[in-house]
């Protein structure tokens, strides 16, 4: 009985130790990294660093996507296109067939 | 004779309903774990791809590594939560075992998150593998969190159960610390602002719950047949909190991750 308590106490003892060892780990990490990059670069986040929205704000996600820049249509103006020559009926249809 | 037979056939009426009954539980039971999978049918496109060598696809999972397995870390442990309340509101026992199953599937999801988010935020976060997992106090928080299901996965089965006897409990209580880190992970990501107050929300009838004064009182008032009413009362407004929390974030994972899964599928 006593045996059995006192190799529980040893399992818990392991299960302390495990789990000092993890948060230890974690607050390396983390002091680590606060003497590497400073403490403001530690505490404050640049806006938008990990987390994205879940519903974008209607009056500046016009202003901030970067995911749909203007297409280059809109940006290059259509070149001038000389209007083509008549084409005969026969020759337009095998053009066509040619495409695809 | 006649009422032998009666016995006999009301017997073999009740043992057909506990089969059909334990069919339904065994069904739920699996429905329950499928859903487990979830995740990982999500990113495993984008996952596939980048080990595929595939052009933009550490891109894409750097940028939906955090919307899809962190959503999903969140409602696993909620679910994992809501376990214990169940089982005190309806006194159900059938489905306690998913707390040990959705546990594990936790740690498997935030173990999954932290490994991709150290492999591919470089673009996001420059600068080492430690910079990624540790690099600010939402990440420190996150990893903590992550790191702290260490000694909760390896005690979730039987035969730690028995090694540890009634230390068992007192390990499984620091899913409570987790759930602070959690939390706290979620407001210096958020703020006070929508994802962290849906989590508070979807906290607070879980906390409640699991006061002891309340899940007493709920115990024995179940077992004792009184308060009908009340406890019905109160376990609608328990649940529509829950839900008004749960499902938004639910819908968040189902958006984010219907894209992450669709935007694949759509290149290849």
């Amino acid at each position: 009985m006593t045996d059995r308590a006192a190799r529980r106490r040893r399992a818990k003892g392991l299960m302390d130790t495990i789990t000092v060892g993890c948060v230890a780990l974690a607050l390396a990490i983390a002091t680590s990294q606060l003497v590497k990059e400073g403490l403001q670069e530690f505490l404050f986040r640049p806006p938008g660093v990990g987390a994205s929205p879940s519903q974008p704000d209607n009056n500046t996600s016009a202003a901030a996507s970067p995911r749909t820049p203007p297409q280059v249509a809109e940006l290059i103006p259509p070149a001038a296109v000389p209007s083509p020559p008549p084409v005969e009926e026969g020759k337009r249809h095998h053009d066509g067939s040619h495409h695809r | 004779m006649i009422s032998n037979q009666a016995s006999a056939y009301s017997t073999s009426l009740a043992r057909d309903e506990r089969v059909h009954r334990g069919i339904y539980k065994t069904a739920a039971l699996w429905f329950f774990r499928a859903l487990l999978l979830i995740p990982f049918a999500l990113m495993g496109p984008e996952i596939v791809s980048a080990i595929l060598g595939r052009p933009g696809a550490v891109a894409n999972i750097s940028a939906s590594v955090a919307d899809v397995l962190g959503t999903s870390t969140f409602l696993i442990f909620l679910t994992m939560l809501a376990v214990t309340p169940i089982h005190t509101i309806t006194g159900w026992r059938w489905h306690v075992i998913l707390r040990r199953d959705y546990g594990i599937a936790m740690f498997a999801t935030a173990a999954t998150d932290i490994t991709l988010a150290a492999i591919t935020t470089g673009d996001t976060f420059p600068g080492t593998v430690l910079t990624r997992i540790g690099g600010h106090t939402f990440l420190f928080a996150g990893t903590l969190s992550t790191l702290l299901l260490v000694p909760l996965v390896i005690t979730a089965n039987r035969r730690a159960q028995q090694w540890l006897g009634r230390h068992w409990k007192s390990v499984q209580r620091i899913t409570y610390v987790v759930w602070a880190t959690i939390l706290l992970h979620l407001f210096l990501l958020f703020g006070l602002t929508t994802i962290f107050l849906y989590a508070v929300e979807v906290s607070a009838p879980l906390v409640l719950l699991r006061v002891p004064l309340v899940r007493r009182w709920w115990d024995a008032a179940r077992r004792a047949g009184r308060h009908r009413v009340l406890r019905g009362a109160a376990a609608l407004v328990l649940v529509a909190v829950f839900a008004a929390g749960y499902v938004p974030l639910a819908r968040e994972l189902a958006e984010k991750g219907g894209a992450t899964f669709i935007q694949q599928s759509s290149r290849d």
